[in-house]
This record gives C-alpha cells, structure tokens and sequence, in this order.
C-alpha cells in the first residue's frame, strides 16, 4: 500500500497550511526523511519529509495553494504498489479547478516557467495590461486560483512600480522581507486591525527582584535573568487571573488551564516568540534552563513548530535594550502581552525624605473583548505584591 | 422618440397597435393564423382587428403552418407585406421548408428581383407550465440561416417599434413575442416610430460585468443585476433586441469596460444563440479584454417538463444570473453543466 503524505498538523491552532515550494518532481526517488515540500503555516515554515523510502506519485496542490490540515499532497509508492483509486481530484471542487482548467482557452503560447514546467495562466485583459506596460506575464503574481493572473494584479504592479525619479536622486529600492518578517507584518496587522487593544502601565517596585536576580546569580548554574524571574512572577500569578490567559473564540472566552507563556526574542531575521510549556508549573531550576534554550534556539532559527504554537500570553522584554516602557500589539490569538522596560531609579518621598527607589515600567496590553481595565489592573497589583514578595508564589 | 403623446400600455398591444397602423397605413398588410379573427388571437394579439379590418385582411386559417406561411411567402413574392402569426414558436417546425428554404432563399436565387418581406410573429418560451411542445426557444435554429432576420424584443416600447421595422424590411423577419411578456406594461407612444432592427441597447449601465441577453430574459437579467448592486457588483446590461443580425459590437464595447461576460437566454445551452455571442467576442479584438472566461446562463439541455417545480428548475431564473456572475467573479467558471 502506498504510503499517504498529508498536511500535518504543527501546533493547536493550526487550520491549513500554503505550499511554499515542492522540493521533489513527480516521479522522484526518495529515501525516508527527505525534504519533499516547503509548507508555510501563519507561524512557522516547515520542510514535510518523506514518510517512507519510494517514489513520489500522484502530486497534488500548487505552490502557492491552501490546503486544510490532512490533506493528502501525494503518495510515497515502493515498486509495484499503487496509490489508492478513489485518489483522482479528491473532492468536487478539485474536480471543477480541473474541469476549469481544461476549458479555458489558452489562445496565447505562454512561456513555460523554467522550473516546473507549468505554464502561467492568465487571462486575456492580464497579457494585454502586461504588454502595454512591457511586464513579462510570468513577473506577476496571480491572484486567483493555482496563481491565475488577472488583470487587477498587472495593474497592481504598475502602481507598485516605482515611479521614475530625475537624474541624481537615489530611487528607492525594494528588498524582499525576510518570512518571519513578512509573516509578523501580517500578524501584527491583522492583531493591530482586529482587536480592541487597551493599555495599563505601571511602574513595579522592582528592588527585592534585583535583589533576588543578584542573590541567585551567585547560588544557581545557570544564573537566572531578570526576564526568567519575571516569567516565573507572570505565569505563578496568570494562574488566579483565567481571563488573561484565555482567549476570545467567537463570542466566547476560551479558557486554558495550563499556562504557555511565550517569550518574545529578536533574531536576525525578525521577532520570533517561542513557547514555554505550562511555565506555572516550572520550578525555577526547571524554567531558567528552559527560557534560555528557548531563546538561544530561537536565535539560531532551530525550534520546532510546536515551540512556537500553543502560547496563552507573552512577554516582551526591550528594558536591556534602554527602552523605559512601551506598547506592545497583542499576540493573537492571546488575550494580553506585557511589555517590560529598563530598571530605572526613581526618588520617592518617604518618611520625610528623598529616597531611590528601582522600578520596572511595564506596560500590558489587553484584548477588550476578554478583560477590562480593572481586570487588568488586579492582575499587575498581584505581580506587583509578588514581586515585593516571592513566598505569595509558593 | 417622437415627442408625441404616450400612454401605459401592454405589450401585447404595442404589438396590435404595430400591426393596425401599419394595416392601416398599407392595404398590402394583411394578417394570417390561427384563431387570429373572431378569436382575437391563442393570446389575444388580435384582438378587435377583424372587426376593423374584415376576414380579407385578418384571415383565420386552418391547422396548416406550412401553408399558410408558403402563401404568405408567395403574397409577399407579389408584393404585398404579410404577417403571418404562429400560435406557439414550437409550431413553426410545420413550416420549415417554407422559412428556410423557401422564404430565407429566394431573393439570393433570383438575384434580387424578387424578395419576401414576410414577417412570422410568434410566441416563445416557457415558465407557463404548458409543456415540451408548447414552451420551446427555437429562436437560435433561424439566426443560423443566412437570409432571415430573427428579432426578440422584449418592452412594449421596442416590441412596436420593431414590429413596424419588420414590417417595412424587404426580407423575411422572425418576430419572437414571449408568453410570459404580453401583460407587461410600459409607456409607448401613439405615433408610429421605427426601432431599427440589428441595434442592441444597454438598458443598465455598470462596471463589474456586461449580461447580455434578450426577450423575457432581459427582465431576469435587470432583477439580477438589481440583486447584485447589492452585493456591491454593478452590471451592466445589455439588451441585444435582435438575434440576427447580431450587434456583437454593443456587446464588445460592454465588455471592453467590464472585461466579464455573462449571456443570459432562455433556450437551451448546447449551440444556443449564446454560444454565438460569446464565440464572436472571444474571436475578436475584444477577447483581449476579457478578464474572466466569459458564462452563459441557459435552460439545461432537456425537454421543458410539464411540472412547474422541473420547469422552474431547469430553466434560468434571475437568482441563477446571480449565481454565475458571482462564480465568474470568483473565477469558478469554464464548467460546462
């Protein structure tokens, strides 16, 4: 029996998953745990190894296509097997795209592309833009299905087509963005667009942390950051605060008992936020080891997909970074992000006298659907009472 | 329009109204059918014209397409302007011989120096519930044959106008009424006017999609489009009033705007008159222009059932126009079903 190449599933909230590139041809010898195709999911993008040595038969999905999680993409066959028969376009729409494609007229020889040896599909107003403007048709990527080129995206390319600039002025160029980057641009947007942010800062009295983060530098191998105790405070207290570590699902709070808190980490290529996994249930000397892999990996680009699914609240930390305080976009699906500054020395009166005093401003960032300002608010006094006093953790 | 007087009348008499001027006007201009006299017409067309103008000029006949429609094709060779009436346009394969090989012919054969300025006024089309021999759209077999003229209108408006540009043509003309159009009503003027025939008309201007369509099927095509603007797409539609000779060019400059075609007639899809609209865009200039593989909306290829629930199933309704314009838009077209 030939063996099954679905879409798999990298994490909980993952639905579907775009193909990015097919690594291997029809037909392809392959061993098992090669690299056959690139997925893209809204978080991450994965290498789909071969599940079993074979060939690759019965390839079915475009790059650039959709597919739902489970999908089949093609099959692995040893010699003499033969891919089930039911598999000729799986359902009817597949049917239809491929009916479609039949029926539509190719009037015009287009090139073929170079690496597939598929041709671009385009309709007859796209090709007569794309002369006009003296755009190569295979330039412009197709809106519609399987990257059909329609006349609004050669149009598109000529608004996007720099304007020309007089002589002695730089024109602007374009690079392409990074995927993590590109991807953040549409999350952030999509989180920005859609949900009702609102923000509380605060500053935390912050001495007995320092204190505590000086202490048990010199006791404990690896030596634990400001941002690793912070996640300890955050995920003990996020524990009695179920709202904040939920999330809104159509008009309803989803609650989620374990506490993931994702821990923002800039890299080259952009923000990556990997996860720590019922963080509430860490001891120190498990979590400190745990965020700083985390984060070393995240560095390095080498986590899994699964570390950067399942988070139910973040921490974003630019305070060794110089920043006082700063609002951060949510996280979404997730209910609120905190977004930690530098520890500054303040004066306070007390007693009748100046005195100084280390504070940390933080900043959280709340969805308005799932909590309100006092909500929030309860929520930072008892991380601020645990801060002052850590055995309230126990 | 002359700026003469008006008034709200129906379609079925805008057409009398055709006919009795122009009756009026030339004593050449007779009327011939069945039940067409005393009975005033199966649909009523006729009414009170024998009475005006005396059994002679509206002559009842028997049961006798192919005869009747050969004499008229024989008085017209003489010179006189006949109108023959079919009860149904199913009825009309009776008189075949007489259309296509008789009527359709006879100028070209004799060089010019005779003609058959003939015109066949007949109801079409079905959602009346009479059944597979009595609801057909036939309309696309004449626009096949070189030699006829086959108009369709679908207002009062242009059914008398067109009517007495039939009447005036040299050549044999296939006027298409439609059952469910004669109680239609529209202001139409009490004078005498002329639709020229081979012009379309955009009766809706819009940007997103060019229907082009007509007969009954132009009202189907202003409902959808209605429904549509709704939904944020504007149509932009065009009555074509005349199947041959065809005004693709209307068509063409429609679709050079939209860049999106639907064709919506109510005959059946397979080698309907759609077809041919939709064959002379893509063969053209304007085939650049088009942005979505162009759809027609069209009865499905069966015998029209007698049930009212099968005939409203199996033949376009403006919720299908909805339908297909929407596919297209989503460029789920190019399936033929």
């Amino acid at each position: 029996m030939a063996t099954e190449l679905k879409v798999p599933t990298l994490g909980m909230d993952m639905e579907e998953a775009t193909i990015v590139r097919w690594l291997v041809e029809e037909g392809a010898e392959v061993k098992k745990g090669d690299p056959i195709l690139e997925i893209d999911t809204d978080k991450t993008s994965f290498e789909i190894e071969a599940p079993a040595d074979g060939a690759i038969r019965a390839i079915r999905g475009e790059e650039g296509e959709t597919l739902p999680v489970g999908a089949t993409l093609a099959y692995v066959t040893a010699p003499g097997e033969e891919i089930p028969e039911q598999e000729a376009p799986a359902n009817a729409a597949a049917e239809q795209e491929a009916a479609t494609r039949r029926e539509v007229p190719q009037s015009q020889p287009a090139p073929a592309d170079s690496e597939n040896g598929r041709k671009v599909r385009a309709s007859p107003a796209a090709r007569r833009a794309a002369a006009q403007m003296g755009v190569s048709i295979e330039d412009v990527a197709g809106s519609g299905p399987h990257g059909r080129v329609y006349l609004s995206d050669v149009l598109e390319m000529e608004f996007a087509a720099p304007p020309e600039e007089p002589a002695g002025i730089d024109a602007p160029r374009r690079e392409p963005l990074s995927r993590i980057r590109r991807l953040g641009a549409e999350r952030t947007a999509r989180s920005f667009s859609e949900v009702p942010h609102f923000y509380l800062t605060r500053d935390l009295e912050a001495d007995r942390l320092v204190e505590l983060v000086e202490r048990l530098g010199t006791r404990m191998d690896p030596a634990p950051s400001l941002t690793e105790l912070l996640v300890l405070a955050v995920s003990r207290t996020l524990k009695s605060h179920p709202r904040l570590n939920g999330r809104y699902v159509d008009g309803e709070l989803e609650v989620h008992d374990d506490v993931n808190v994702r821990v923002a980490v800039a890299t080259d290529e952009g923000l990556v936020v990997p996860v720590l996994l019922k963080a509430d249930a860490l001891t120190l000397r498990e979590l400190v080891p745990g965020v700083k892999d985390l984060v070393q990996r995240a560095r390095d680009h080498r986590l899994a997909p699964e570390e950067l699914s399942g988070g139910t609240f973040t921490i974003s930390n630019l305070g060794m970074m110089g920043i006082d305080s700063f609002d951060a976009i949510i996280n979404t699906p997730e209910a609120a992000i905190l977004a930690v500054g530098r520890v500054r020395t303040v004066p306070e009166w007390r007693n009748g006298e100046w005195v100084p005093r280390r504070v940390i401003s933080v900043t959280l960032s709340v969805d308005h659907r799932v909590a309100d300002g006092a909500d929030g608010a309860r929520f930072l006094q008892d991380l601020q009472d645990a801060l002052l006093d850590w055995e309230l953790l126990l | 329009m002359p700026s003469s007087a008006s008034r709200e009348i129906t379609y079925r008499e805008a057409v009398r109204e055709a006919m009795v001027g122009a009756m009026r006007n030339d004593p050449e201009v007779f009327l011939m059918g069945e039940d067409v006299g005393v009975y005033g017409g199966a649909f009523g067309v006729s009414r009170g014209m024998v009475e005006e103008f005396g059994e002679d000029r509206v002559v009842d006949t028997p049961i006798s397409e192919a005869g009747y429609v050969g004499l008229c094709t024989g008085a017209a060779l003489m010179g006189m302007r006949p109108i023959a009436e079919l009860q149904f346009s199913d009825f009309i394969t009776h008189c075949m011989d007489q259309l296509v090989n008789q009527a359709a012919k006879i100028r070209y054969m004799f060089g010019g120096e005779g003609s058959v300025p003939m015109v066949v006024r007949t109801p079409g089309g079905a959602g009346t519930g009479a059944a597979a021999q009595h609801s057909q759209s036939l309309e696309a077999w004449f626009v096949h044959v070189p030699g006829l003229k086959v108009v369709m209108p679908s207002t009062p408006y242009d059914a008398k106008g067109l009517l007495l540009s039939a009447i005036d043509d040299q050549n044999t003309v296939l006027f298409y009424e439609h059952k469910l159009l004669y109680n239609r009503k529209e202001e139409v003027p009490d004078e005498p006017y002329r639709v020229p025939i081979g012009e379309a008309r955009v009766s809706r201007e819009g940007e997103d999609v060019t229907i082009a369509t007509a007969g009954l099927m132009h009202h189907y095509a202003l409902e959808a489009a209605d429904a549509l603007s709704g939904k944020g797409v504007e149509a932009e539609v065009v009555d074509l009033r005349t199947l041959s000779p065809m005004d693709h060019g209307s068509i063409a400059r429609s679709v050079e705007k939209t860049g999106r075609l639907v064709v919506v007639e109510e005959d059946v899809k397979t080698a309907g008159w759609g077809a041919e609209v939709i064959s002379r865009i893509v063969e053209g200039e304007s085939f650049y222009a088009l942005d979505r593989a162009p759809a027609r909306v069209a009865a499905a290829d069966v015998p029209i059932p007698y049930n009212r629930s099968l005939e409203t199933y199996i033949r376009p309704t403006p919720e299908k126009v909805v339908d297909a314009v929407q596919s297209l838009l989503d460029a789920r077209v190019g399936v033929y079903a």
